[in-house]
């Protein structure tokens, strides 16, 4: 059988059939037309070690035990170059090649540039919040790290429903992220519909009581008479004078800047209140105090209130 | 029972509804009492300014229609509280 090993001969030996076929025959390559003939001839005496070679496929193969397995290519390649982007290469032994692009990398955050026709560099990272922004004059990449201009989008922060509260505190909203952040009033109900939607902004966990100063321009449906009615140092702001009921509910929307800031905030605001015959149009308001607003509060002047608040922040 | 209050914090996402402590519920029912008594003095002192303009209007020999139409409309609801 294949495995037979290998036997010294010496002179006048006589060989039996036995050592002719397993040190001879079996351990040579035996070449055979193709697979189903190799099967057919070797059906009977097929074990582990044989070698075979193919005709029609030009396979040179070795029966590792379960099957016929190819025992390596034809050894063709005499040599590998390195290429535009690659290094290294050779005509013998092992060879190693390297990626220049990858090596080109030093730092996290590296990316690597175009610099013309098969050439490249690395680009190290920008700062934070950088995007990286075409520029044809920045030679030789075309593009650089730049802060991001002004979208002017607006981005949704949070959505408030609340039902059936006192008040409604919104905290951790304004920050110096924004400069301008708009309040939109979805449907803002009170129990007593006649009562003063009120805001009261919020600083860390404390709620400003004092120093709202504000102008308010309104006018009735069924006038053509403009009030305009001021507000001293009052304990907060009214958004409106009558928050509506559940089946006429309280709509608007408020511009309001500089919170977060340390700085003067101010807002202004329009708004209407469907049942309410004095609906407030233009009105603006602001505070005495330069603080680093974080949150207002939201409630009505003697009832329980129901709605929706959204604030969004307004990109520079 | 004590009124509810919303709280949220959008840095945490943390979303509270609970009942109103005793020292909030004092708060606010003081804040109401107080919102109540300054609407109704401003709600009477916009009546008053009204029937003095009335009267004004009367003396100097104007009809029902044009003081009507002088006035604005009948509004006892004052826009603003001066609670400072």
């Amino acid at each position: 059988m294949a495995g037979a090993g290998y036997k010294l001969f010496n002179t006048g030996d006589v060989l039996t059939a036995a050592q002719v076929n397993t040190y001879l025959q079996e351990q040579t390559v035996m070449v055979f037309a193709n697979a189903a003939a190799r099967t057919t001839a070797l059906a009977s005496v097929l074990s582990e070690g044989m070698v075979s070679y193919l005709k029609d496929t030009n396979a040179t193969e070795v029966y590792d035990g379960s099957a016929w397995v190819g025992i390596g290519n034809s050894g063709d390649i005499t040599g590998v170059t390195a290429g535009t982007g690659i290094t290294g290469g050779g005509t013998s032994g092992t060879v190693t090649i390297t990626n220049s692009m990858a090596t080109e990398i030093t730092a996290a955050g590296d990316i690597i540039i175009g610099t013309g026709s098969g050439t490249f560099d690395n680009l190290p990272i920008g700062t934070t919040g950088q995007i990286l922004t075409a520029d044809t004059t920045v030679s030789p990449y075309k593009v650089k790290w730049a802060t991001a201009a002004g979208s002017g989008a607006l981005t949704k922060i949070t959505t408030s429903s609340f039902s059936n509260v006192a008040s409604v505190t919104i905290d951790s909203v304004f920050s110096s992220t924004y400069k301008t952040y708009l309040i939109a009033f979805d449907k803002v109900s009170a129990a007593t519909g006649a009562d003063d939607l009120q805001m009261q902004l919020r600083y860390g966990s404390t709620t400003q009581t004092t120093g709202y100063y504000g102008s308010s321009l309104k006018n009735q449906y069924n006038s053509s008479t403009f009030t305009n009615t001021g507000s001293v140092n009052a304990s907060n702001f009214t958004i409106h004078d009558y928050t509506g009921t559940s089946a006429y509910p309280f709509t608007g929307i408020m511009w309001i800047q500089s919170v977060g800031t340390g700085s003067a905030t101010a807002a202004n605001y329009h708004g209407t209140g469907y049942e309410n015959t004095n609906g407030t149009g233009v009105l603006y308001w602001g505070t005495s105090f330069e603080r680093d607003y974080t949150g207002f509060l939201l409630k009505s002047s003697s009832s329980n209130i129901t709605g929706n608040v959204v604030v969004y922040g307004l990109g520079q | 029972m004590s009124d509810k209050i919303y709280v949220l914090d959008v840095a945490t996402g943390e979303e509270i509804v609970r009942q109103m402590t005793v020292e909030e519920q004092a708060l606010r029912d003081a804040e109401i009492a107080e919102w109540k008594l300054q609407n109704a003095e401003a709600k009477a002192e916009a009546i008053e300014l009204r029937e003095i303009k009335i009267a004004a209007y009367k003396k100097l020999g104007l009809s029902d229609k044009e003081i009507e139409a002088l006035l604005p409309s009948e509004n006892t609801q004052p826009i603003f509280l001066n609670n400072g």
